[in-house]
């Protein structure tokens, strides 16, 4: 794929990255999954600045239906294995953004997008887990 | 390229098959050959033809117009990127005009315009041989039975 063509077509995309038409934003997404797939180096840094804002916001909104989610989850998968250096970034955002507006994030879309990632990429997952086993309460 | 000539002469509205005999151009005729037929976009996009009716031998590129109505235009060019063997040129060609769609206002048809970008996105591949390794890491294709038919076609 042309770089040329992926800097026309991604910013395109990325406007239907929105909550308000759902069914072309599940549209938009399989494509940004099936670019990172077929062009992974050439569509990940476009993805990364252009795109990846929008998907931690579909991602924490309670509105996200589950093809929607699963959609997000095969973006992230794809995202990670276009670039596997960006997996802690992405657990650290994705986590970091629930502290911000904490009751407008549905926290288990927020773990399954974290699981997602660690599957894409095992070397985090003693990080990961050691971080979160810190709020693990004895006894609940 | 007979195949895709024949597809497309099947896909076209009735009002563009009249404006197109109107003028005497066969819409499809065999002057489309990969041999010997001018490529449908030059320069890597396609070009607006001058006035209302399609000079000979710019039959495609009438097809391919940014103005007016553009549905059934994005049925042709899925129609053709899923049955006929195509080229990476014009598949780089239809995936620029389909991405200017995307810039048009409204959401009339922008589902077609969707399902025709990410064939198009797929042949860019299936031409190269790499179909296999993308159908085997993507669970998005499962529901897509156009881009299923295709990939049979192409394997």
């Amino acid at each position: 794929m042309p770089i040329n063509l992926l800097c026309t077509l991604i910013p395109q995309l990325k406007l239907y990255v929105s909550t308000t038409d759902i069914s072309l934003q599940s549209k938009a997404l399989s494509l940004f999954v099936l670019l990172l797939q077929l062009s992974p180096k050439s569509t990940f840094l476009e993805v990364e600045c252009e795109v990846l804002e929008d998907v931690y916001g579909i991602a924490y909104s309670p509105l996200t239906s589950d093809a929607t989610l699963d959609l997000a989850l095969t973006f992230f998968g794809a995202l990670v294995e276009a670039d596997f250096q960006i997996a802690m970034h992405v657990v650290s955002l994705l986590t970091r953004g629930t502290l911000k507006k904490p009751k407008d994030v549905l926290y288990p879309n927020i773990v399954k997008c974290v699981a997602q990632v660690v599957k894409r990429n095992h070397a985090l997952a003693a990080g990961v887990i050691a971080e979160f086993s810190k709020n693990l309460k004895v006894g609940l | 390229m007979k195949d895709m000539t024949n597809a497309a002469n099947t896909m076209l509205s009735n009002k563009e098959k009249a404006d197109l005999e109107a003028i005497g151009a066969n819409p499809f005729s065999a002057s489309m050959s990969t041999s010997t037929a001018k490529p449908p976009h030059l320069n890597g996009g396609f070009t607006q033809p001058a006035g209302d009716h399609p000079q000979p031998g710019q039959e495609w590129e009438y097809i391919c117009r940014m103005l007016g109505h553009t549905d059934g235009a994005v049925k042709v060019v899925t129609h053709i990127a899923c049955e006929a063997n195509v080229t990476e040129t014009w598949v780089n060609g239809c995936v620029e005009w389909v991405t200017k769609l995307l810039m048009k206002s409204g959401r009339m048809g922008k589902v077609e315009v969707f399902e025709c970008l990410t064939l198009l996105l797929l042949r860019s591949v299936l031409s190269t041989g790499i179909a296999l390794v993308v159908i085997g890491h993507s669970s998005l294709l499962t529901d897509m039975t156009t881009v299923c038919r295709s990939i049979c076609y192409a394997l």
